[in-house]
């Protein structure tokens, strides 16, 4: 197994709230979705896994190396593609990978660089000064910096955020090529991500690990919990009340709302159809029954 | 190693790439040229120039490293470097990468001003200070930039805040500052008022720079190491695992450096004594009181070929006394005697001569060891009087390169008491420039100069720097390359007519110098009537003239500073005839502040400037005398002037000088001078005071000097 993680907890210093808690899981070969809301765990734990930080109990391996005894073989092990990050803008983008190769002090030759270089698509522009290049460029150089000492596992944390349409998919296949000869654990918040690029999911929530499996597992525990109907305006916020709402829209007409909902309990209202739920509708019901 | 290496060039270069950082090239600079004036360096030394400087950088630009480095040395410890961290970065290399990084910014920055100061040296001073000045620079500004830098970074991992951590910074720097008036206090980081001779470098400093300099590379180790430490804590780099083991070990080093290098500063330097020697005022006077027992004092001294240990021998035939007298031994703490009968605790014990008929009158001293040069021999700052007295107390300088004995000085047992003979044998490694011996013989390996007349006036001075210069009439040692030729005659002709002007006015009969001699050391011009010596102090003269020539404004033409400064210097060696003045210690050495002015000087400085005035009138037409005064009277009602003016004043003597200039307009020149020689001969042994001048004026001139006002301003 690529990572193992046993009984992880993190609390923050001064923080109220377990950051991580009690977390155990494990996997190997090709990429791990790991999904949760903001502030569920996800950047900690991707965290832990680098050795950045340890945790306060629990052990996690990667690569076979332990976290907090084996750093060095761990970040050996490792590329990390940040979810907030910081370049050296006035080096090129060729310096910037030599540099952080020289960090990860492993050999790094010409060929070396262009092959990362185009892998990102970053080919033509690889003498130019990292403070000329766009958001989507300066994305790929970051995930080019995780690959330039060809680690054997890469950890990225919410690696779409802010990407236009095409570049989200773009990066999707990219990380796609990746896993087909590394492990890849991709945490993000949006689920199409994960659809996209996996059927390994693991679903974090306020530092618990509240699902672990296969896409299609998760989204059969929503079945029979989503609901479709039409609602009326003026009776819309006291539908809210009563409801989880999953998705809405308001019709043409402008008088009636479409609604998908979970009953969670609730006697289902007169006219509502049983629906078919999606990935979407399943999380969104992981963590708000996890609320419950 | 490569790995590494080339980790420090990115670093290097990612700083060097910050915009914020070229501020430091624009400070460097403008701390340099705010460190001198253009127009001034061709009065000054090579090495006086490259000390200012780099004692400006130093003390201002590590405080612009300081400010600077902080967000180089933090910038990753902020959000979104995990991509950096998270690669294999031991702690000791994310140290030592932002440290070498750091160095090497700094000295990219400071490049445009170095090569400034290099290319200044060149065109001034010619290629052979350049090595020289460079060699003062690294001395400096080396070990306080890397301390600083060290620092920073210390500070930086302890707090990890710019703005807070630069605060702190400038806080300890600015703290440190007030140890930088003393090169003697080891914990100054960029030590000032260090002694600075172009013919003898540091000089008597020397030992006190290397040490101090040498520590501060050992603190900016320990600063690195316990940045290490630190960084293992509060970093998430790979700490090591041997780290407390490794951490004790590196501290155990570094302190035992720290201790080794302070007991060699005490072993083998003596430092604590060269700083802290104590002055003996008393045990001087004492000692000239008992100087008529001595029938008979001969001196033999000795050099050994290092340049450094001393031997001598003092043979005294002594009067029968009929009390016990003690006498102070006045010889240089730095050499030892064996103890005898006679000789107890420095002091020459003399039995009565009833007890000690059958001793024999003879007595033998023997003395050996390292001359220690006292601090408060030769610095220019302010002394209590009965220091000041002193002077050149030791009257004696050695290096590898250069001897310099002079007249009386604590290298022989009896600094007062002039000797019936002294014989004084150096190495012919050093060659001899001047010496005032009556005979020499030179043997194979040695040679020895014999003085049997004259003996007060021992002078020798030999070595391989200094340059023998013929002019005219005049016989003058100059050290080579002190300064441009134009500047060597514009001074050596102003002292000389100066010189001139004054023998012509106190009298004929007056000795009037052939010689001129400019040596370190010495704290005040010195005339030697018997050798026909006049004695210029190397960085008297030619330090302070510099600041008095640039200030145009203030006067009424461009080197009437100079004139009357050098016109002062020959009046006040008239004045103190072959004695060290403590009394004119203000108008002296340290003539930019009016600390330390006695209400029984004041007719005295005002006496001897509106004099020397007069005097820089004659050399120079254009001085105009009343113009001087009327600055002065102005400088009355707005003391800020007095900055301006060559030198402070308190407002006691600027009124004298008002009524000198009112009694100057009512008598004639000739009964000046004559008031000058008569004031000069009631001014022993104390100066003489206002009721006794007005006397004099009025037996000489018929005129009531307190009646006499000075010209409103």
């Amino acid at each position: 197994m690529s990572i193992i993680v046993e009984h992880v907890s993190k609390k923050y210093l001064r923080a109220a709230d377990y950051a991580l808690q009690d977390i155990s899981f494990e996997f190997g070969h090709g990429i791990f979705g790991l999904l949760g809301p903001n502030g569920a765990g996800k950047t900690t734990l991707i965290k832990i896994l680098a050795s950045l930080i340890k945790p306060n109990a629990g052990i996690a391996y990667v690569n076979g190396f332990d976290t907090v005894k084996e750093a060095q073989g761990v970040r050996n092990s490792i590329g990390i593609i940040p979810q907030e990050y910081n370049l050296y803008p006035n080096l090129r983008a060729r310096e910037f990978l030599v540099y952080m190769a020289l960090l990860s002090r492993s050999g790094c030759t010409t060929k070396r660089i262009l092959k990362v270089l185009t892998e990102v698509g970053l080919d033509h522009h690889a003498n130019d000064k990292i403070h000329t290049f766009s958001g989507g460029m300066k994305q790929r150089l970051i995930i080019a910096q995780a690959l330039i000492h060809d680690p054997p596992v890469l950890l990225i944390d919410e690696p779409t955020a802010g990407l236009d349409p095409a570049e989200r998919v773009r990066f999707r296949n990219l990380f796609s090529e990746i896993a087909l000869e590394k492990t890849v654990l991709l945490s993000t918040h949006i689920v199409e991500d994960i659809v996209a690029t996996t059927d390994q999911v693991m679903l974090l929530d306020r530092g618990r690990l509240v699902y672990k499996g296969q896409i299609s597992e998760l989204v059969a525990t929503a079945n029979g919990k989503v609901w479709e109907t039409k609602v009326n305006l003026k009776d819309w916020n006291k539908f809210k009340e009563r409801f989880r709402i999953l998705s809405f829209r308001q019709t043409p007409s402008l008088e009636l709302i479409e609604v998908r909902f979970s009953a969670a309990g609730e006697k289902v209202p007169d006219g509502a159809t049983s629906a078919s739920p999606t990935i979407e509708d399943a999380y969104l019901l992981m963590i708000s029954s996890d609320l419950k | 190693m490569c790995a590494f290496l080339g980790a420090i060039k990115f670093e290097w270069k990612t700083q060097c790439a910050q915009r914020s950082n070229w501020l430091l090239a624009l400070a460097f600079m403008a701390i340099f040229w705010l460190s001198f004036r253009l127009q001034e360096l061709p009065l000054r030394s090579a090495i006086g120039f490259s000390v200012s400087t780099a004692q400006g950088l130093g003390l201002f630009g590590g405080l612009f490293i300081a400010v600077m480095s902080v967000q180089n040395l933090l910038r990753e410890t902020h959000r979104g470097f995990d991509h950096v961290w998270s690669r294999s970065l031991p702690a000791k290399n994310y140290t030592w990468l932002k440290f070498f990084g750091s160095s090497l910014t700094v000295f990219t920055f400071s490049l445009p001003t170095l090569l400034c100061f290099l290319a200044l040296l060149l065109f001034y001073f010619g290629s052979g200070a350049v090595l020289s000045g460079l060699k003062v620079w690294i001395i400096l500004i080396l070990p306080t930039f890397l301390f600083i830098i060290s620092l920073s970074l210390l500070v930086s991992l302890l707090i990890r805040r710019n703005v807070i951590a630069a605060l702190v910074l400038a806080l300890i720097i600015a703290g440190d500052l007030v140890q930088n008036f003393d090169v003697t206090g080891l914990l100054a980081f960029a030590p000032y008022d260090i002694y600075t001779s172009a013919m003898i470098g540091f000089g008597p400093d020397d030992p006190f720079v290397l040490l101090n300099r040498a520590l501060y590379l050992i603190l900016t180790l320990l600063n690195c190491v316990l940045s290490l430490i630190l960084s293992n804590h509060c970093l998430p780099v790979i700490a090591n695992k041997k780290y407390p083991w490794v951490a004790a070990f590196r501290i155990f080093i570094v302190m035992s450096l720290v201790a080794g290098s302070w007991w060699i500063a005490e072993r083998y330097l003596g430092l604590s004594r060269i700083a802290n020697v104590p002055a003996n005022p008393v045990g001087h006077i004492l000692q000239k009181e008992a100087c008529t027992l001595f029938d008979s004092y001969k001196i033999e001294f000795v050099l050994d070929e290092t340049g450094k240990i001393i031997s001598g021998t003092a043979l005294l035939k002594l009067q029968p006394v009929k009390s016990e007298v003690i006498i102070p031994i006045t010889l240089n703490s730095g050499l030892e005697m064996a103890e005898s009968q006679v000789i107890v605790d420095r002091s020459l014990i003399l039995s009565s001569y009833e007890e000690s008929a059958s001793i024999e009158r003879e007595v033998r001293i023997d003395y050996r060891g390292e001359m220690i040069i006292p601090r408060f021999a030769y610095t220019t700052f302010y002394q209590e009087q009965d220091i000041a007295a002193l002077g050149f107390e030791a009257g004696y300088y050695a290096d590898s390169r250069y001897v310099f004995i002079f007249g009386t000085g604590t290298w022989h047992p009896f600094s007062e008491c002039p000797p019936d003979s002294v014989t004084i044998t150096i190495p012919n490694s050093y060659p001899v420039i001047y010496s005032s011996a009556d005979t020499a013989i030179t043997g194979e390996n040695t040679s020895s100069s014999t003085w049997s007349t004259f003996t007060s006036g021992v002078m020798l001075l030999a070595g391989k720097y200094p340059h023998y210069v013929q002019d005219k009439a005049w016989n003058i040692l100059l050290p080579d390359r002190l300064m441009a030729e134009d500047t060597q005659s514009l001074l050596l002709d102003t002292y000389q007519s100066a010189i001139f002007h004054l023998a012509n006015h106190v009298s004929a009969s007056e000795k009037l110098p052939k010689r001129i001699i400019i040596v370190p050391l010495i704290r005040q011009t010195y005339q030697q009537d018997a050798l026909n010596i006049f004695f210029i102090p190397e960085r008297l003269s030619f330090t302070r003239e510099l600041i008095d020539t640039g200030n145009d404004s203030a006067e009424p033409s461009n080197n009437s500073g100079f004139v009357t400064s050098a016109a002062l210097d020959v009046m006040t060696s008239w004045w103190c005839e072959e004695r060290t003045c403590p009394e004119l210690s203000n108008i002296l050495v340290s003539r930019h502040t009016d600390i330390g002015f006695r209400q029984e000087d004041h007719l005295t400085s005002a006496l001897l400037y509106y004099a020397s005035l007069q005097l820089s009138r004659e050399i120079d037409q254009e001085i105009d005398v009343g113009e001087m005064v009327g600055l002065y009277e102005t400088a009355l009602d707005d003391p800020l002037q007095m900055v301006q003016l060559p030198i402070m004043l308190p407002p006691e003597s600027i009124r004298v000088l008002s009524q000198l200039n009112a009694l100057w307009d009512r008598i004639t020149p000739q009964d000046f001078w004559q008031l000058m020689k008569e004031c000069r001969n009631q001014s022993r042994p104390t100066p003489i005071q206002i009721d006794e001048f007005a006397e004099l004026v009025d037996m000489i001139t018929g005129q009531d000097f307190r009646d006499l006002q000075g010209t409103p301003p």
